[in-house]
């Protein structure tokens, strides 16, 4: 063979041979891309799934976990609430027995009538007690009158009901027909202020005890 | 005699080309069947489920934790201080007896 014919071998074999590359480096770069992009769709399927549920999930969990926490929490408060109101009835009581020398009590309770015959705001009112307060009222009833008429700037009759009253103390004010009632107990008011002081309670109490 | 060893030449190389293209094929065939493989959706979902499972396990710890939080702060409200209730009653007590 001539060196001339050698050589066109040579250039079939190299042109082949180049041709065989070109079409192998292809087919592999077509076949990473069908995979990677199969890999990035099921990336986004598993995500989109995974997503939702994890969504649900963390939910169910954690808001149980948080409803439960939140229920003693709740429970804790109403518990130091309620010693609050305890401790609370306990001074009233002791306020009205007359046994706390920094209050008197029937200045208190004269405060609770004139607040209560000016909601009523009738020229007669039926006062009704418990027991030792009506007694203190029946007796004092025409200087309670006197000053009640002088405090108001017109004259104002008041009668002391037959009915007594289970109070602590305080009173329940009405006019004659009872269509107008005013309620000023003790524990009315304790409980009025206690709900008064929940919201308050929550961050000047708690907070401090919860930072 | 030198042409028909060139057509020969040529006819072999034609012959490798062809059987390249085929196993190019047979590349992207399997390139399609771990499409198929990748994106199917028992597989995802079960890959789905041990992830959920695995996260379950963390939020439930997580839950612990965050009720443990809400206890321990319960705990600190039962035992506030005594002066501090009695400070508080003070001021209720007064405004009950109206004497703010």
């Amino acid at each position: 063979m001539s060196s001339d014919v050698n050589a066109l071998i040579e250039e079939i074999k190299r042109r082949a041979e180049e041709e065989i590359k070109k079409i192998l480096e292809e087919a592999k770069k077509e076949a990473d891309k069908i995979v990677e992009e199969a890999k990035e769709e099921a990336k986004r399927k598993f995500q989109h799934e995974a997503h939702s549920r994890l969504l649900l999930l963390r939910r169910r969990i954690l808001g149980k976990a948080e409803m439960k926490g939140r229920h003693e929490l709740l429970k804790a408060k109403e518990e130091i609430l309620e010693k609050i109101k305890e401790i609370a009835t306990e001074r009233l009581k002791r306020i009205v027995e007359g046994s706390d020398p920094r209050v008197n009590y029937h200045d208190i309770l004269y405060r609770l009538i004139e607040e209560a015959a000016k909601g009523i705001d009738e020229p007669e009112i039926i006062i009704e007690a418990n027991e030792r307060d009506k007694e203190y009222l029946s007796v004092n009833i025409r200087r309670l009158e006197e000053q009640l008429s002088k405090s108001i700037g017109k004259p104002i009759k008041i009668r002391i009901s037959d009915s007594v009253a289970n109070i602590l103390g305080g009173v329940i004010v009405y006019n004659r027909d009872r269509t107008k009632i005013y309620y000023n107990t003790l524990e009315g008011r304790l409980s009025e202020t206690i709900e008064k002081y929940r919201a308050i309670l929550g961050s000047k109490l708690f907070r401090e005890f919860l930072a | 005699m030198s042409i028909s060893i060139l057509v020969e030449e040529e006819l072999k190389a034609m012959k490798k080309i062809e059987e390249m293209r085929k196993k190019a094929d047979e590349i992207r065939k399997e390139a399609e069947k771990e499409k198929a493989r990748i994106l199917n959706e028992e597989r995802i979902l079960r890959e789905v489920e041990k992830y959920i499972q695995e996260q379950e396990h963390l939020l439930k710890k997580e839950a612990d934790e965050l009720y443990k939080r809400y206890l321990e702060r319960a705990e600190r409200i039962k035992n506030i201080p005594p002066p501090k209730i009695e400070e508080i009653v003070d001021e209720i007590i007064k405004e009950v007896l109206g004497l703010e």
